[in-house]
């Protein structure tokens, strides 16, 4: 029973009404947590077709064995549901030091489902949880202020909040969820979903601890790969300049998604690049770049603090967003890369204001980048003009309209509530649906997949879409860019995540530590016989519950694809110049390692031999 | 021969390097790739991918890859984003 409390809170919003119920010890055993656990309940306990803006759909917010304990990382928790964006399932992977202190209350999971008759926000102290009134107080307000509200009125600066912004309210579909300010349970349309059940944050108190099997021996192995991690070249990397840094990789390897797609270098790239961010400016003598910050028990520190230039036209306006030139959530490598290069804006300043206001009113910034940059394609192909914009210019480059349209997406208002529909949605409506660069729905991360093949075959195949978190084939990507054995590596690193996403633990240690490492920590808080042998084959059960739970849900492998520029279009320079993704030599070898049918459906044998 | 070495997404500067990343380094000719980054101090449990004019070396093909005057070596860290 060790790293887990061993209870779940069932919260019915459409009754009102909060349960406790024991933990499914034989899911968690199988499953183990987080990504793993919750998918598994979600799997058993809706129906996959249903729509993800409907009651129908359940929310599971769940934490893993290692989260709330004194494993280095060991903040990480996630919400799983059917994502209003993708239409697939869902599983945002977040940090900060909400999931820590959910388990600290005593809670593995909290599980919502109905909808409830009118915007309320869950108050858990420990053992007690109360659905509360949020009209006349949090609903309509950012989720910064909702933080604030709710920490003044329970008086209690140590309250921790997860909430949606005004976006998730107006059901803007790439809307995504906010905590402490800043860190994100982003993708997929998690957000909208909150807003349709009317559940504006939960927050929550927790005064426990986390008990675990071997507490000596747990001591001793989470010292050993504190150790381990804190002498890495790779966290001192992270914690000087951040995951920003990726772009001097992507932009020198030619692949960096530039102008929705168009191009895989970026001619703006100096002018946003971590070097910019970090060198001080001539109108304050600040840099971009003031701080670092890190998760709860977290000694990378890959988070930034930002602040504008106090010059920069978003901020020298007196408007509601001048205080966005005070201290605010810094840029991480895919939000700059999305709403810089994307958008093909050289404009640093301006992509942390769209990113404070993705922050601030929880919208994901590179679903938002994605977006406006299908947008640009849109207007500057003549397909949509002024006149479907309201009047924005919206070309490539252009900083202030980005900016606008950002925050007409963000109250779900103008042209930007039609880019709050995200790209796929978009360009559907204005006939051109190629120019979204997106898998199922979920735009790309900042990896061409025309110079990183095994990238390719990961966003293809992913199960909530184009996700970079998914699979881990940047070594062998950044070696070459031939599809030779790639499959092979993305099957293999997509297991070894979802066995990863299901600890506690955050992916960013696996630069330190290998698989075993985790599961050593796993074993050590659990007890059970857990090793990466047994990790890996958790995270393939993982991958191939969603894989059914997409199937159930419609999706099919015509899903698993690219959009067509990819696929025909070349790469104009870069290590892949006169390159395309090769996906259709990967994918039948991906299908065949991972014993599926030639349509990638799991055969009987493989599902026997999984425990599915 | 003179070539110009760019080390990028570093944290800190090995010796010899500015604060641009950037390094000339004089090699005897005929030197190779591998030579070259013989003579940086680079972390030991990293990977790295190596450009020459751009386009990439494999590891394994380091050693038998001779550089000549004007080259400009890239070499960056295989991260991961997030």
């Amino acid at each position: 029973m060790g790293g887990w409390q061993g209870k779940v809170l069932r919260v019915d919003l459409s009754a009102g009404t909060t349960a406790s119920e024991p933990l499914n010890q034989e899911w968690a055993d199988q499953y183990l947590g987080q990504r793993g656990l919750a998918s598994k309940y979600l799997y058993e306990e809706m129906d996959p077709a249903a729509d993800p803006l409907s009651p129908e759909n359940k929310m599971i917010f769940a934490t893993g064995p290692l989260t709330g304990t004194m494993a280095s990382t060991g903040g990480r928790w996630s919400v799983v549901t059917k994502g209003a964006l993708t239409d697939a399932i869902a599983c945002s992977n977040s940090g900060g030091y909400f999931g820590g202190e959910l388990k600290l209350a005593g809670w593995d999971m909290v599980i919502f489902e109905g909808k409830s008759p009118h915007p309320v926000y869950l108050m858990i102290r420990d053992d007690d949880a109360q659905i509360l009134d949020a009209r006349d107080f949090i609903w309509g307000e950012t989720a910064w202020v909702a933080e604030d509200s709710i920490k003044a009125k329970h008086q209690d600066p140590l309250i921790r909040i997860a909430s949606i912004g005004r976006a998730g309210e107006a059901r803007v579909r790439l809307a995504g969820g906010r905590h402490a300010q800043a860190p994100a349970a982003g993708r997929a349309g998690g957000g909208a979903g909150r807003g349709a059940k009317n559940r504006k944050a939960v927050a929550v108190r927790g005064t426990t601890g986390v008990a675990v099997h071997d507490p000596k021996r747990f001591m001793q192995v989470v010292g050993e790969m504190r150790q381990k991690l804190d002498t890495h070249a790779a966290r001192e990397r992270l914690g000087r300049v951040g995951t920003h840094a990726m772009m001097d990789n992507t932009n020198a390897y030619g692949s960096l998604p530039t102008r929705n797609g168009r191009d895989v270098q970026f001619d703006g790239h100096d002018a946003v690049k971590v070097k910019t961010a970090h060198t001080p400016r001539r109108s304050d003598r600040k840099a971009n770049v003031i701080s670092s910050k890190a998760c709860f028990s977290c000694s990378i520190g890959c988070g930034r603090i930002a602040k504008i230039d106090p010059e920069h036209f978003t901020v020298v306006e007196e408007t509601a967003k001048k205080r966005y030139g005070n201290a605010i959530g810094g840029l991480e490598y895919e939000s700059i890369f999305a709403l810089a290069p994307m958008v093909g804006c050289s404009d640093l300043s301006a992509a942390t204001y769209v990113n404070a206001l993705c922050n601030e009113d929880g919208m994901d910034p590179i679903s938002l980048g994605g977006s406006i940059s299908a947008a640009m394609e849109l207007f500057e192909e003549g397909v949509i003009t002024e006149k479907e914009t309201g009047g924005i210019k919206l070309n490539f480059g252009n900083a202030e309209a980005m900016c606008r349209v950002a925050e007409e997406a963000a109250r779900g208002e103008g042209f930007g509530a039609e880019v709050g529909l995200g790209s796929k949605r978009l360009c559907e409506k204005y006939g051109r649906p190629e120019l979204s660069v997106s898998v199922k729905g979920l735009e790309f991360p900042g990896y061409d997949p025309r110079a990183m093949q095994g990238m390719g075959l990961a966003y293809a195949t992913s199960n909530r879409g184009a996700c970079h978190m998914r699979a881990s084939p940047f070594v062998d990507d950044f070696s070459h860019v031939r599809p030779d054995g790639k499959a092979q590596i993305v099957k293999d690193t997509q297991d070894a995540n979802a066995g990863k996403d299901a600890t506690g633990l955050c992916a960013f240690a696996g630069n330190a530590w290998d698989l075993s490492d985790y599961a050593a920590q796993i074993d050590a808080a659990c007890g059970g016989g857990w090793d990466a042998e047994r990790l890996t084959q958790t995270g393939e059960r993982i991958w191939t519950l969603e894989r059914q739970f997409n199937m159930r849900a419609g999706l099919t492998k015509a899903d698993d694809t690219l959009p067509e520029r990819f696929l025909k279009e070349a790469a104009k320079s870069g290590v892949a110049k006169g390159r395309v993704t090769e996906l259709d030599k990967m994918l039948p070898e991906y299908y065949e390692i991972r014993g599926w049918t030639a349509d990638g459906v799991p055969t009987n044998e493989t599902l026997d031999r999984i425990g599915l | 021969m003179r070539v110009r070495i760019k080390l990028l997404a570093a944290a800190e500067m090995p010796p010899g390097f500015d604060q641009f990343g950037e390094r000339e380094m004089d090699l005897p000719a005929g030197a190779s790739l591998a030579d070259a980054m013989a003579d940086i101090s680079l972390p030991a449990e990293e990977t790295y991918t190596s450009l020459v004019g751009g386009q990439a070396v494999q590891a394994d093909a380091r050693a038998g890859h001779a550089l000549s005057d004007g080259d400009e070596v890239t070499l960056l860290p295989a991260i991961q984003g997030g």
